[in-house]
């Protein structure tokens, strides 16, 4: 019982440290070196990930550039370089977006970083209005003179009264861009952004406002002398005045004219010097348009009908922001990240309108937009590696009138497919499996082939005739007397000792004495590992059946099979040692 | 000859354990400590330090009969005492450069007994620009040229402070802040702009330069800050200014008893991993001896 006390100490001790060390297997304390993030005043550079980033040398030229960007874009406006307006317009765009996406990965979106960004969105609006009202003044100015060399006063009219549509259209962008620009200044001024370049650009506004104005004055001088008999009225009634996203404004109005008026006659509505869409009087010329509120941005519009060359009143719309809200909810499939969420504001769905999603990992960052549908609800899905990601959403454009809002951030952590190490567990289970059923058909057919069975079997005859005896060796030797004498000594001790001794172990000392004999028989080593059948096989014919009596008889001794007082065993043991010593 | 081997290995495993618990408990895992080997210790800067045949400075009188050249502080922390002061001024207005590197404003009352007008200001320097994975892991670049920033363009800093007055040597990039609300962005009322991590100021003939953060010191941020010239800045201060340094109120010298080192090491892993280390190897020593 002693000789397991220590491996048994050992193994509950190997347990029990198991055991203890488990909670810091994850975090192993012994290597605390590079868990440790901070103690004390310092943070553990060992601990944390080296990333050598400088983003001001990023950020701040590309602030400088988008500056910058609005002077040549104004300039060519002035110049009416169309192709050059539309290659700067792109740029500008580009690296607006850039810029975008790096406050939001940075996290800057609360910093005066982010309201340049903001500044810097609305001043690429004015942009896009400028050079879209350019072109449609530059448009009418080609009319006029068309108009003129036709020597068509009506039309002549109508095109002042666009251009004076349009004038106020570019003079309120105007005002716009000089907020606008004195903001984005003020904001790159924190990190140390030049806005001598963003004054230019107001200053280059001006004069072709100047140059608007002109153009605009010098058309209504020459009209002033046409005398036309307007015999048609349109009136542009707007109820109510103003609204939010998701309101519906009422245009109304009557065009009446001398005569009848046909059925269906169009009129079309202008918003912004922009068609808005086209309906039709009545019989009696009442028209009715409703302008639904969405993607408008926040500010005064101005609109006005027109039937023909008839125009009506120049009015103004007032939209006013509302603040967004935007939810963001996500589902991991394998993989896969499915992100989904929705825009609203004041409960209302926002549709159609762009949500950028931003997926942040440790070393990856993606971003993708989708527009919201009709419920205002948006979906992405993309595929990543395995690892923690922060996903956010954002809503940002001022074209719509509602103001820029994010999700709150959600974490996902995408983990490793189980499938490989399903694999592995698969693959060294099927080749333990295969292991062990090839190792017991390989021993059964040692065993059909082999004359050594373990079994124990209850008699003789049994052990006889299961199994064919191996050809014994010719040169085998008798026992000499002497040997016999050194032989019955083990008779004596079992006779002895059988008293003291368990009938197992008292057996073993016959057994002992049976396995002498044999060697001197047979004049064969006894392996240590061979069992008492392996060593009987060894005998001839003579001695085989009382060996075998003995064996089986010695076998249900030692494994406990039948307990006997030993003197069948005892007297089986004299026959097989006196059939090999009269050998 | 089973007993003679469990004999030995039971002397063995007392031995190892025994150097174990010895090295253990002479040095110290303090912060900023000279005699502290890990990642938070400044025993490689000071090895430096002692390498290239600088002089440790034990008391301040000294200054006035053999002063040095310059004299490096590290977080100084206590009040010198009227003649102490006036030892420290009297080197610095005879031509004297005084390195104070600290970031606690505790260092504030040496720069004032020196004559210096340039102010230590404990705060949370948060920057977009950062060498490791965390906005106080600020990078500074030099504005101004300095002989003690030879070479040196930028550097790694741990958790700085800010300075105020005097003429800045290094500042942090546009895109900093002060942290105030400690979330690792800026926001709120937080402000953007340069900060001054490094300044100097000439007082008289002498000279007081001033690094708000001891963290370059520290020997994890010796070998791991590849990327920036904090090598160099090290190599400067240890070569370029025939430098000694205070061994009286600098925070790396500062010792504590022995009775409180192990009290500290009874509360770390180390030690119950030595002692579930003694318990296996007193096993096996008994079971070397037949005891089990």
């Amino acid at each position: 019982m002693k000789r397991y006390a220590a491996p048994a100490i050992f193994i509950g001790l190997t347990i029990l440290f198991a055991v203890l060390l488990m909670p810091y297997t994850a975090e192993p304390e012994i290597y605390a070196i590079g868990n440790v993030e901070e103690a004390g005043i310092f943070k553990n550079p060992i601990a944390l990930k080296q990333i050598s980033q400088e983003k001001t040398a990023d950020i701040v030229p590309l602030m400088q550039e988008l500056i910058g960007s609005s002077g040549s874009i104004v300039l060519n406006v002035r110049l009416n370089n169309v192709e050059d307006i539309e290659a700067d317009l792109a740029e500008y765009r580009r690296a607006s977006k850039q810029f975008d996406n790096m406050v939001i990965n940075l996290d800057m979106s609360e910093s005066e970083i982010d309201d340049f960004r903001k500044n810097n969105t609305e001043n690429l609006k004015n942009l896009e209005e400028l050079v879209s009202d350019s072109a449609t003044f530059e448009e009418l100015n080609n009319l006029e003179i068309q108009y003129r060399d036709e020597n068509n006063p009506e039309k002549m009219y109508s095109v002042a009264y666009e251009g004076e549509a349009l004038r106020k259209k570019l003079e309120q962008t105007f005002a716009d861009c000089q907020n606008t620009t004195a903001a984005l200044a003020k904001s790159g001024e924190v990190v140390d952004i030049k806005s001598e370049q963003s004054e230019y650009s107001v200053d280059a506004f001006s004069e072709y406002i100047d140059e608007v104005n002109q153009i605009q004055e010098e058309r209504l001088l020459r009209i002033s002398d046409i005398n036309i008999e307007f015999q048609e009225e349109l009136s542009l009634e707007i109820e109510p005045p103003g609204g939010i996203y998701g309101d519906t404004i009422n245009t109304t109005g009557i065009y009446s004219q001398t005569g009848d008026i046909p059925a269906g006659e169009p009129v079309t509505l202008y918003i912004d010097s922009r068609k808005y869409t086209v309906s039709s009087c009545n019989i009696t010329g009442e028209y009715s348009i409703p302008i639904a509120i969405e993607k408008m941005y926040a500010g005064t519009h101005l609109a006005y009908t027109r039937v023909g060359d008839v125009f009506s009143p120049v009015i103004p719309i007032s939209v006013i922001g509302t603040a967004g809200v935007l939810t963001l909810n996500y589902s991991v499939s394998g993989t896969t990240i499915s992100s989904s969420g929705k825009l609203t504001t004041e409960a209302r769905a926002v549709s159609g309108a762009p949500v950028t999603l931003y997926i942040k990992g440790q070393d990856t960052e993606k971003n993708a937009t989708v527009d919201t549908d009709n419920a205002g609800e948006y979906l992405y899905e993309t595929e990543v590696e395995p690892g923690e990601y922060t996903i956010l959403s954002v809503f940002s454009d001022p074209e719509f009138p509602v103001s820029d809002c994010r999700s709150s951030e959600s974490v996902v952590s995408i983990t490793q497919s189980n499938l490989y190490i399903y694999i592995i567990l698969f693959v060294i289970t099927a080749t333990g499996a295969g292991y062990l059923i090839l190792r017991r058909r390989n021993r059964a057919e040692k065993t059909e082939q082999s004359p050594i069975e373990t079994s124990i079997f209850d008699t003789a005859e049994e052990f006889l005739s299961s199994e064919p005896l191996p050809e014994i060796s010719d040169t085998k030797n008798e026992i000499t007397p002497a040997e016999i004498v050194a032989i019955q000594e083990y008779r004596s001790r079992y006779i002895s000792q059988r008293t003291v001794l368990s009938p197992a172990e008292a057996a073993h000392i016959l057994g002992e004495g049976f396995t002498a004999a044999i060697q001197k028989y047979s004049s064969q080593e006894c392996s240590p590992s061979e069992t008492m059948r392996e060593q009987t096989a060894k005998l001839d014919d003579t001695c085989m059946k009382k060996a075998v009596v003995f064996v089986t008889l010695y076998e249900t001794m030692v494994y406990g099979i039948d307990q006997q007082d030993g003197d069948e065993l005892l007297s089986a043991w004299d026959k097989v040692i006196t059939c090999m010593g009269d050998k | 000859m089973r007993q003679t081997t469990g004999n030995i290995l039971v002397v063995a495993a007392l031995v190892i354990a025994g150097i174990v618990i010895l090295s253990y408990l002479s040095s110290t895992d303090a912060e900023l400590s000279r005699y502290n080997n890990g990642w938070n210790g400044t025993s490689s800067f000071y090895d430096q330090l002692e390498r290239s045949g600088s002089t440790a400075i034990t008391s301040y009188p000294v200054l006035r009969s053999a002063y040095p050249d310059t004299l490096i502080m590290v977080e100084p922390h206590y009040m010198l005492n009227g003649e102490e002061g006036e030892s420290l001024r009297e080197f610095v207005t005879n031509g004297g450069t005084l390195i104070v590197i600290a970031q606690r404003e505790s260092a504030n009352t040496i720069l004032e007994v020196a004559g210096s007008t340039v102010r230590i200001h404990d705060t949370k320097l948060a920057s977009i620009d950062m060498e490791y994975n965390d906005p106080e892991m600020v990078i500074a670049y030099q504005v101004q040229e300095h002989s003690l920033l030879e070479d040196v363009e930028s550097i790694a800093l741990n958790q700085p402070s800010t300075l105020t007055s005097g003429e800045a040597l290094i500042q942090t990039s546009s895109i900093s802040w002060i942290d105030a609300n400690n979330n690792g962005k800026v926001d709120g009322i937080e402000k953007l702009g340069k900060e001054t991590v490094m300044a100097h100021e000439i007082i008289e003939q002498g000279e007081i330069i001033v690094l708000a953060d001891s963290g370059i010191l520290i020997n994890s941020m010796d070998f791991t800050v590849s990327e920036r010239d904090n090598a160099q800045l090290r190599t400067n201060l240890v070569t370029s200014l025939k430098p000694s340094y205070d061994t009286v109120t600098s925070q790396p010298f500062v010792t504590e008893g022995i009775l409180q080192a192990v009290t500290g090491a009874k509360s770390t892993t180390v030690i119950k991993i030595l002692a579930i280390l003694l318990i296996t190897g007193i096993i096996c020593a008994a079971y070397a001896r037949k005891i089990l």
